[in-house]
């Protein structure tokens, strides 16, 4: 798994300006190539499933606790900002914003208890829990969608202070700007002593446990930081995105979509969880395109759903198997081959 | 929240006496020791370590019996056995890993019938293992530091901001680290991830991880297997450093009897879960059950030294 | 696969590598962007919805050269009732010209499309369901939840009840089991239940039987203790042919049950078998291939092999019906709005203002070939449902058969409720009231 590179290398000052560099391109999309299909139906849903990656990957990627319930953190933020809008108008959006993410963080630690007992397949079992229990408080509980008679909650208008985001790229814009400020606290986090232990946690636990790694806090840390992520990935898919909040819409597909983003796209790698969302909203896409401009009417939507499971569950085997890294590494193999290597290796 | 611990037992850093490693030298250990002895002579120190009767079985199988055993403050303990003898479940038993059945475990003023794990590098206790233990995925100058992750007592929001005593705090963290990654030649890689390593490196790494955060106690489960002879050579004078420049007790477990001869003051031999003989290396070399018990069939490991 | 299809699909080639400009639309035509749903599970309303819908559309280019000279154009993209999907059609199709309205057949993509449809000033039709409270289009200018919305079912069933027992009267000490389906759709109608029951004196109990609802022994062995008179059913998917073989196994009879506009199909009743004979179930729009305009279609469109269903058994059933009606309404606002406007292509505020004046007397309905079909629409200004009438059918083992008048739910007393919801949403999104039809609209 790729290292946390340490602050201190050459290394640093060529990622910053890579990182500064993709910042200033996803900006400058809005006004080149700002069509409102590519902002609202394939940007800003990617960059809510690339928060709610990097929220996954902190927890299962780097801290090595699998999840099987993303999709109700998801839900969990969603329904939070929504009812936090509406029961306190007074709290500016963002202030609701950051609560929800607390509320998810909230509801993530008391999922992530049994984690202190419970490790791989069993947790996940066990995360499945918070997924199925979400899904059933929200329908459950008509308090939750203000006793709407449909249950679906339509989302607040987007706002800070007195500017609104209501056009599908000024809603990019507010996305983007959330996405990019957590991703790289996320990435200060995982590069401070907390998310070392992470690794540690991960890595092995006993050790850890043993240097004095505080593993029970990690651990809840771990599940607290990344449902906090999806929490507000969940509102900016809810509230930027869809523009609507619905239980139906946050469930175990979503979380397996989730899972599969971080394991296409490389676990333990934040560049990853971006890749593999990508992957994941434009896949399907293009394959749809490309298939009916092949193989026209036999390429209908039945046929356009199954070879797009095919496709998908081909290559996570795939990667599993081939390639645990995920996309990431390739992308960084074919990155290295175009370069002479300067990494010292030590003779052995 | 404060930065350090303060807890029994637990290093202040103000105490740490400034970083100074003993040169590699042939200097004789006895020396040192003696100079330790006199002082332990004016006011009683109690034992780094001590067991106290302490047995242990998986099922039927009594894989440590009624085992006593002392450390003292600045002594080195080789403890020797054939293949399943419980070494390493002894050191098991003193880190916490395996919950003993009868006994009681003692560093210097705590005693304890369950050894807390997670207390044990405030407590100021640091082992290596048989099997290696790294964290794979971190870059050796990230490993490293690690066997100071007890010291790190700011909240994660902080490490976030980063605030000004969590940036001194893992400074001083690195500082440590960089200066053990020199002694201990890592310098070269330290950048490499440690999974990626051959073996003989991520021994050293978990030497490393280890050594630095200069335990009062440390727990060394077979740390020179699968390295060079040569490699041995230097890494036994690290682990006598160690003692010599701040005054570590160290349980060492080693099939390799040269190296055991050469670096112990004392040694215990198990067999069975027994302890069948406890002294002097003289004294042990003599002893006629360990003969019988193990110095007279080779092992398999150290034919290459008998 | 069928030649309309095909064409269809090539043209989505075409658009997929850039020669979508050469192709823009002509000043003749009006298009129906269509966020069908043809696989996943609710493929069996969707291809019976979407069919009817196209089929409909295919009749009038066929037989009458499109509306007033005006051809109708469509495009599909597949949803899967997903609402995420939903939003990705929208933003495909949107930028089309000449987009007539929305119709998606699903709450949540309807919901997820109301912020946008506004801000972009084109109609949405939410036939049959969509958000009760948008029927005040004092505050919901572009949404139309035509025909039917839950509330308005709920006092149609209650009217049906009624006329049953011989009169409100009769209805006072009668009692009535409410078996919903556990989820948001299901639970909708809780309140109103309640509130008739209070109004006309019957006895009410309301049992919730658990998503998906493939096993209902408890809640029947409730419902044959507390012996209600009539059972209405509110299910969806398994749920509902389940219901009906438990009711049998429990000696309840079928023809007590009656189920609401979401356990109406074929679909609901086929896999029950024998134990749906008898069994009675809401409709706006009566099944069979006996109207006038079914007729057509199967000749027209069918005959010229440009029909929409594969399967042509499924010509006249209760989702293939529902999509013809859904044609008419659309077909007969964008009528209405060339009046106004012009026999031209038309925009989307204009077709608005089209759906805002859809008015169809039976008189009108007959002349469109529908009567018996469906009664009338009235739809004004400031209430977008338009009063849609309901009818009562019944499953007699092969096919459904109307077994009731056209049934006027009690709008006058549901009103108030449906402002009190749309008052709030006004209050929440800043919405300024219409006061009166002409008044511009939007944001
Ligand atoms: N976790 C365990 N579960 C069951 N039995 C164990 C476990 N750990 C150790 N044992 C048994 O306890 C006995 C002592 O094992 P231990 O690992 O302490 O031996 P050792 O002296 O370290 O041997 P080696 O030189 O091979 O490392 C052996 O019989 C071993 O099989
Ligand atoms: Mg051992």
């Amino acid at each position: 798994m790729p290292a946390l590179s340490s602050a201190k290398s050459a290394w640093f000052s060529s990622e910053a300006l890579w990182i500064g560099l993709v910042i200033v391109a996803a900006y400058g999309i809005v006004p080149l190539a700002g069509t409102d299909y590519l902002l609202d139906a394939v940007l800003t849903p990617f960059l809510a499933l690339s928060l709610a990656a990097v929220g996954l990957n902190v927890l299962t990627g780097y801290a090595g606790q699998v999840s099987l319930g993303s999709a109700a953190f998801l839900a969990v933020g969603a329904y939070a900002a929504y009812n936090l809008h509406l029961r306190i108008p007074a709290l500016p959006l963002l202030v609701d914003l950051v609560l929800a993410g607390g509320v998810a963080a909230a509801i993530g630690i008391v999922f992530g208890l049994p984690s202190l007992r419970l490790r791989g397949f069993y947790l996940a079992v066990s995360t499945l829990a918070a997924q199925f229990f979400v899904q059933w408080a929200l329908t459950k509980f008509s308090w939750f969608s203000n006793d709407n008679p449909s249950g679906v909650i339509d989302a607040p208008i987007l706002s800070i202070g007195s500017i609104s985001f209501t056009s599908p790229a000024e809603r990019y814009v507010f996305s983007l700007t959330i996405v990019v400020v957590l991703t790289l606290l996320t990435l200060r986090l995982l590069r401070s002593q907390s998310g070392r232990n992470f690794i540690a946690v991960r890595d092995h636990e006993i050790t850890a446990k043993v240097i004095g790694v505080p593993h029970l806090r990690t651990k809840l840390l771990a599940f607290a930081i990344s449902s906090f992520l999806i929490g507000i990935a969940g509102v900016l898919w809810a509230i930027a995105y869809l523009r609507t909040v619905e239980p139906a819409g946050f469930n175990l597909d979503r979380s397996f979509q989730i899972l599969f983003i971080i394991v296409i796209g490389g676990l333990a790698s934040l560049r990853g969880s971006f890749i593999g969302a990508a992957f994941i909203v434009v896949f399907p896409l293009l394959l749809s395109r490309i298939g009916a401009a092949l193989l026209g009417s036999v390429f209908d939507s039945g046929v356009l759903e199954m070879s797009q499971r095919i496709v998908i569950g081909g290559l996570i085997i795939a990667f599993l198997i081939a390639e645990p890294r995920g996309l990431i590494a390739l992308w960084d193999r074919a990155w290295d081959a175009m370069r002479p290597v300067r990494r010292p290796v030590y003779p052995t | 929240m404060t930065a350090i611990a303060t807890g029994a037992g637990a290093f202040r850093l103000e105490e740490i006496p400034p970083r100074r490693y003993a040169h590699v030298s042939g200097g004789r250990p006895e020396q040192a020791l003696e100079g330790r002895v006199d002082e332990s002579a004016k006011t009683p120190v109690r034992p780094a370590l001590g067991l106290a009767s302490i047995s242990l079985a998986f099922g039927g199988v009594a894989a440590l019996r009624e085992i006593d055993l002392e450390v003292a403050q600045g002594e080195i303990l080789a403890v020797i056995g054939p293949n399943g003898a419980g070494k390493s479940s002894l050191l098991n038993i003193v880190s916490g890993i395996y919950r003993l059945d009868r006994g009681e475990v003692r560093f210097g003023e705590n005693s304890f019938r369950e050894v807390p794990t997670s207390k044990l590098a405030g407590l100021g206790v640091a082992r290596t293992f048989q099997n290696l233990a790294l964290f794979k995925g971190l870059s050796v100058f990230d490993n490293v530091p690690m066997g100071l992750a007890h010291r790190v007592r700011a909240g994660f929001l902080q490490q976030i901001v980063g605030s000004l005593l969590g940036r001194r705090i893992e400074a001083e963290n690195r500082a440590a680290a960089e200066e053990v990654i020199g002694f201990l030649h890592l310098t070269e890689v330290r950048d490499r991830l440690t999974g990626t390593l051959p073996y003989g490196l991520q021994k050293r790494v978990e030497l490393a991880r280890a050594l630095v955060a200069r335990p009062k106690l440390l727990l060394l489960d077979e740390p020179f297997a699968g390295v060079t002879l040569t490699e041995k050579r230097e890494l036994s004078q690290h682990v006598r450093n160690a003692r010599d420049s701040f005054g570590a007790a160290i349980v060492l477990i080693e099939h390799d009897i040269g190296v055991v001869m050469g670096l112990s003051d004392r040694v215990a031999v198990l067999d069975y879960g027994r302890k069948i003989a406890d002294g002097t290396p003289d004294q042990v070399r003599a002893d006629a059950a360990v003969i019988d018990a193990y110095l007279g069939v080779a092992h398999e490991d150290d034919k290459e030294l008998i | 696969m069928n030649v309309m299809r095909r064409l269809k699909v090539t043209m989505a080639a075409a658009l997929a590598v850039g020669l979508a400009s050469t192709l823009a639309a002509h000043a003749d035509e009006q298009f129906f962007p269509l966020q069908s749903y043809r696989v996943g599970p609710y493929a069996a309303g969707g291809t019976g919805f979407f069919g009817g819908f196209i089929d409909y559309l295919n009749l009038i280019n066929i037989r009458d050269g499109g509306v007033n000279g005006v051809k109708l154009t469509w495009d599909e993209g597949e949803t899967q009732y997903e609402v995420e999907r939903g939003v990705e059609v929208y933003e495909r199709l949107k930028s089309r010209p000449g987009i007539a309205a929305w119709n998606p057949l699903s709450v949540g993509i309807a919901y997820a499309m109301i912020d946008r449809i506004t801000k972009d000033k084109v109609p949405l039709i939410t036939i049959n369901h969509g958000r009760t409270d948008s029927t005040d289009g004092r505050v919901f200018p572009y949404v139309f939840p035509l025909l039917l919305n839950p509330y308005s079912e709920t006092s149609g069933i209650v009217n049906y009840i009624t006329s049953r027992e011989g009169g409100a009267d009769k209805l006072k000490g009668k009692k009535i089991v409410v078996l919903y389906h556990g989820s948001p759709y299901g639970k909708e109608t809780i309140p109103i239940y309640k509130l008739l029951a209070d109004k006309y004196g019957f006895e009410l109990e309301q049992i919730e039987v658990p998503h998906p609802g493939n096993e209902q022994q408890s809640q029947w062995l409730s419902i044959r203790r507390a012996k209600p008179d009539y059972v209405v059913l509110r299910g969806w998917g398994v749920m509902n042919p389940v219901a009906l073989k438990t009711a049998q196994k429990v000696g309840f009879p079928a023809d007590h049950i009656i189920g609401n506009v979401w356990s109406n199909s074929e679909e609901d009743v086929i896999p029950a078998g024998d134990a749906a004979k008898g069994y009675i179930a809401i409709t706006t729009q009566a099944s069979g291939a006996e109207y006038p305009v079914l007729q057509e279609v199967i000749k027209t469109v069918y005959g010229a092999n440009k029909g929409n269903l594969e399967d042509k058994k499924r010509i006249g059933s209760v989702y293939h019906n529902l999509g013809i009606v859904n044609g008419i309404l659309n077909v007969e606002a964008v009528r209405i709005a060339q009046a106004k406007f012009g026999k031209r292509t038309l925009t989307g505020d204009e077709v608005r203002w089209g759906f805002e004046h859809l008015q169809l007397d039976p008189a009108r309905v007959e002349a469109l070939g529908a009567k018996g079909l469906f009664h009338s629409i009235n739809v004004t200004w400031d209430n977008h449902e338009g009063d849609g009438r309901v009818t009562f059918q019944q499953w007699d083992g092969s096919k459904w058969k109307v077994v009731s008048d056209w049934i006027a739910p009690d709008w006058a007393s549901l009103r108030p409720i449906i402002e009190k919801s749309s008052a709030a949403y006004a209050k929440e999104h800043n919405i300024k009231i219409r006061a009166s039809g002409d008044d511009q609209v939007g944001q």
